[in-house]
């Protein structure tokens, strides 16, 4: 019982916590913004920067939204000037389909050999079970054991 | 299991791991230096209001190399090559060549000071307030000058202060 | 005058450092008892050398002694005396010195606590620890030395950089290198066992302590660091996968592989080969780390100043890497083990997967972190990656850790019943299944953080379980049957300390994780407002109060009260600052937060305008405390960690 009500308490904070983000334009600027580069200070996506250049990307995201444009023309407005240095996160093709891909591909091959590894091992110990003790040997092992 | 696959893909992902910050240490370009994606591409339009309200636009100017220059009041990069600017504008302008200087995120009254104590004669207009100029040519830091040919080409991108070698080897093959 | 004292103490470090690796390797060829102690005893003088060079450092410090170059470059007269202490490893010429004296230290330590239970690799291990702190030493004394003299002197500093001037900041680093250093000591003692040949389990059940110990410092090191991020750096976040915060996760991932998989070893004799891997692959990435740092090949949040070690250090590591797969190369044959696993749904085999899935998170945080060199040698791109990859590409994986973390406590070693497994997992999964299903229901999240709130629940239900099971006093052995009720239960509180410190620890990683899900609902908004004006978010509504400005020893402060309501009650003011430093041109933000269980309400000043209102930047980071509260799970279950010790310690 007691275990139960720890958990509703942690899951009831869980939920408690979360409360969902109303989609209106200053959020839509938000997100784009957090996907590109700041120029000014590397290390920080526009959204996060107060630096000059990245006001005015802001707020050039915010009019390019207002015309309709979706987030992937906004991207590639900025692509298109500053290049793909300006994504924090590179598109998935050409070379950068390198990046997106090997990490998975490694897990996936590593994760296949180990199961071929154990699987060929199981296979080899369970032969060697099935012709382990018997219930008479254990029994006569037993018996010698307690002489012993 | 035999090993000595194993042991050898070790070497060679180590092996690639050392020649990658090799290359990073002594090879690559500065982390901070962002090359221009719009090199040899044409020189996006674009219309201003100088500082004494002459409308000017790119178009005006085809047919004559342009030095695009971005800057502003606050930057001190900015005093370094304000001089060598106006100087290259007094020995090329007469010949064709075309000066302009778009200041950006900046106040009119700062950059009315900057041009009167630098003395700037050149084509001078502030960005609008959004910086659309400065974002249509993907400027990363002030100052950061373009060189646009007869064609309107972008020929190159200067990052930082420009020198006066720079312009006169431009401006010779162009004029 | 008293630095001189200390340079020429380095000196004499680096002489007697070298002495002592000629010493203990003639000690080995001639098989000579003396020759070894005497390189005992030697690195018992080196200590105290490397630490009348650190005083030196720190008094002079103290002093305002600004012909010290390294002094005027990070100190100044206002500053606090507190930080002026914490300023020597504000740089990098003094954390360097800082590293060298904790590996001072620790080989001080080495050289006399397992001179009895590992005499016979003892003076391999002391000439690989002695080879590190040569290295160090000839940085300290040429390249990097932090007790040069400058000319002409200057009267004031340039003062600490206002971004370190925090606690955060001022632990982690020295928590950091603890933990890097620390893990030098088994890797030392993995070398010291393939140089002599003697490749039993004593390598790995000697500096089990030590392992975690390292563990331990350096999760500590990277939750302040995360800790630091989010006070200081003004933008809501703890985590930006920035290439230094990179660096010091790395070798975190396969330490924590590596403190699994000896486990391994010790129980199963199996995996022998791959702990060798694994300690040396910590060990240079914790090498790594520090060149990614300061050799300025990438750019990152934290503004270090670029330094001329890079090629150093890359020649350091490239040395380490030769020797050390060499070495395991050349005795390969030594370490073969014997394989004798059973069924496929055993506890070896999470624990395999386990190490997978940490070396490939390991691997991806490596390959994203040097991607854009890359990028640009092979294909002459200029890429950025960033935190939107990591996110993207880290959550599965995480998922996965996760997930196996909370398996392995209803996995048996050998062998597991399929029908116990079920009968194990059938609660927990409908427990997740259900409160991930009322959660999309409510709050339709990324599907990130379903999968991941859920392997959390579910891992934390098993983890709880098991906690739970093993505190239960009728578990203890007959003989205490006759004692008092609360004897009875400290005994079995203490008891097994072991597998109750995995577990708590375990426990801190699931409260982590829940607090990570917090993030996926992060909300934040900028407002702009006047004096008694206000404004509303989320449940809180934040009213104008007054502008302050304050004048703390070395800076001027200018800031906001807010006052907080809530239901239209007020709960509190938080007063966002922008600090000004006459050492600094650019100001700094010190965000106000009010934390509770729930969410923190992140306030951070963006400007204080001409016509007298103020811009705030206004956060809203749910169930952040979890965070900050793991600390406590790791800090507890770390002492239970160490209290067990190791059996063939405690029987010398």
């Amino acid at each position: 019982m007691s275990l139960k009500g720890l958990f509703l308490f942690v899951v009831g904070i869980f939920v408690f916590g979360m409360i969902s983000a109303a989609e209106d334009i200053d959020n839509r600027v938000r997100e784009i913004a957090h996907m590109l580069r700041c120029p000014t200070c590397q290390a920080l996506s526009v959204k996060e920067s107060d630096a000059g250049l990245s006001v005015n990307m802001k707020e050039r995201i915010r009019e390019l939204l207002q015309e309709g444009k979706s987030e992937e023309e906004i991207l590639e407005f900025f692509v298109e000037r500053y290049g793909e240095w300006i994504l924090r996160s590179p598109k998935k093709e050409g070379f950068s389909l390198l990046l997106w891909t090997l990490p998975g591909l490694i897990l996936l091959v590593t994760v296949l050999l180990l199961f071929q590894y154990l699987r060929k091992k199981s296979l080899i110990t369970s032969v060697v079970e099935t012709r382990a003790l018997s219930e008479k040997e254990q029994r006569q092992i037993d018996n010698d054991l307690k002489r012993l | 299991m035999k090993r000595k696959p194993y042991f050898l893909l070790g070497i060679f992902v180590t092996a690639g791991l050392v020649l990658i910050l090799i290359y990073g240490l002594f090879y690559a370009s500065r982390p901070g230096e962002i090359p221009s994606a719009q090199i040899s591409q044409k020189a996006k339009p674009f219309q201003a209001t100088t500082f004494d309200g002459q409308t000017i636009s790119l178009q005006q100017f085809r047919g004559q190399p342009v030095i695009l220059n971005f800057w502003a009041s606050w930057c001190v990069a900015c005093r370094r090559e304000a001089h060598i600017i106006e100087a290259a504008y007094q020995k090329y302008g007469v010949k064709g060549a075309v000066f302009i200087g778009i200041a950006i995120n900046d106040t009119r009254e700062a950059s009315l000071g900057f041009i009167r104590r630098y003395g700037k004669t050149y084509l001078l207009a502030p960005d609008n307030k959004t910086g659309t100029i400065s974002l249509d040519y993907g400027v990363t830091a002030v100052p950061e000058t373009f060189l646009i040919d007869k064609n309107g080409i972008i020929s190159e991108k200067v990052l930082g202060a420009i020198t006066k070698l720079k312009i006169d080897r431009f401006l010779l093959n162009q004029l | 005058m008293i630095v001189d004292i200390g340079y020429f103490s380095l000196l004499c470090a680096l002489v007697l450092a070298a002495y002592t690796v000629i010493t203990l390797y003639a000690g080995i060829r001639r098989n000579s008892h003396n020759l070894v102690l005497s390189a005992r005893y030697s690195s018992m003088v080196i200590l105290i050398l490397v630490a009348a060079a650190y005083f030196s450092l720190t008094f002079a410090f103290i002093r305002d002694d600004f012909s010290i170059r390294f002094v005027a470059l990070h100190s100044s007269t206002d500053l606090p005396l507190f930080y002026k202490v914490t300023a020597v490893w504000g740089g990098m010429e003094g954390s360097l010195l800082l590293w060298e004296l904790i590996l001072a230290f620790f080989i001080a330590i080495i050289a006399f606590r397992y001179r009895k239970t590992n005499r016979e690799i003892l003076p391999h291990t002391l000439i690989v620890l002695n080879l590190i702190s040569l290295f160090l030493l000839f940085l300290l004394i040429g390249w990097s030395n932090p007790l040069a003299g400058e000319f002409p002197v200057s009267s004031e500093g340039n003062g600490l950089n206002p971004l370190l001037q925090n606690p955060g900041m001022v632990f982690h680093p020295p928590s950091l290198y603890l933990g890097y250093v620390a893990f030098s000591i088994p890797f030392a003692f993995a070398m010291g066992s393939l140089m002599r040949g003697k490749l039993g389990n004593q390598w790995i059940v000697s500096t089990r302590r030590w392992t975690l110990f390292a563990w331990f410092f350096l999760t500590i090191g990277i939750i302040l660091g995360g800790g630091w991020a989010y006070v200081e750096l003004g933008w809501g976040g703890y985590w930006a996968w920035d290439p230094v915060e990179n660096g010091s996760l790395m070798p975190w991932l396969t330490g924590t592989a590596f403190l699994h998989s000896v486990i391994v070893q010790e129980k199963r004799n199996s995996l022998r080969i791959w702990n060798m891997v694994l300690i040396i692959a910590t060990f240079t990435l914790s090498i790594l780390g520090t060149f990614i740092t300061r050799s300025g090949i990438l750019n990152s949040v934290h503004s270090f100043a670029k330094s001329n070690i890079g090629p150093a250090f890359l020649i350091f590591i490239v040395a380490i890497l030769v020797f050390s797969v060499g070495l395991l190369f050349y005795r390969q044959s030594l370490l073969v083990s014997k394989s004798q696993t059973a069924g496929i749904f055993c506890k070896e085999n999470s624990f395999l997967l386990n190490n997978i899935v940490f070396v490939v998170m390991c691997f991806t945080v490596l390959y994203g972190t040097v991607f854009p060199l890359l990028a640009e040698g092979l294909a002459d791109k200029k890429l950025s990656i960033q935190a939107p990859f990591f996110n993207t590409i880290m959550a599965p994986i995480a998922v996965l850790m996760v997930f196996l973390m909370g398996i392995t406590h209803v996995l048996g070693w050998k062998k597991t019943s399929l029908v116990l497994l079920r009968k194990n997992v059938l609660v927990p999964s409908l427990l997740t299944i259900v409160v991930m299903a009322v959660i999309f229901y409510l709050f339709s999240p990324p599907w990130q953080m379903e999968l991941l709130g859920g392997v959390s629940i579910f891992a934390g239900y098993l983890v709880v379980r098991e906690l739970i099971r093993s505190r239960r006093t009728g578990d203890l052995p007959a003989e205490h049957e006759r004692e008092s009720i609360g004897s009875r239960l400290l005994k079995s509180l203490t008891k097994d300390g072991r597998r109750k410190g995995g577990l708590i620890i375990h426990l801190g990683i699931v409260i982590m994780m829940i607090g990570i899900c917090g993030s996926f609902f992060n909300r934040e908004t900028t407002f702009t407002f006047g004096p008694g004006e206000e404004n509303s978010f989320g449940r809180y509504v934040m009213k104008f109060k007054e502008t302050t400005e304050t004048q703390s020893r070395n800076s001027r402060n200018v800031g906001l009260a807010v006052e907080i309501l809530q239901d239209g009650k007020s709960v509190g003011v938080l007063t966002p600052v922008k600090s000004y430093y006459p050492t600094s041109q650019q100001p700094m933000t010190e965000v106000a937060i009010q934390h509770s269980l729930i969410e923190d309400l992140y306030i951070s000043l963006a400007s204080i305008n001409s016509d007298g209102t103020a811009t705030l930047n206004v956060y809203i980071n749910p169930l952040v405390s979890f965070i900050w509260g793991s600390v406590i799970f790791f800090i507890i279950g770390f002492i239970y960690s160490m209290s067990y010790k190791p059996i063939q310690l405690r029987q010398k």
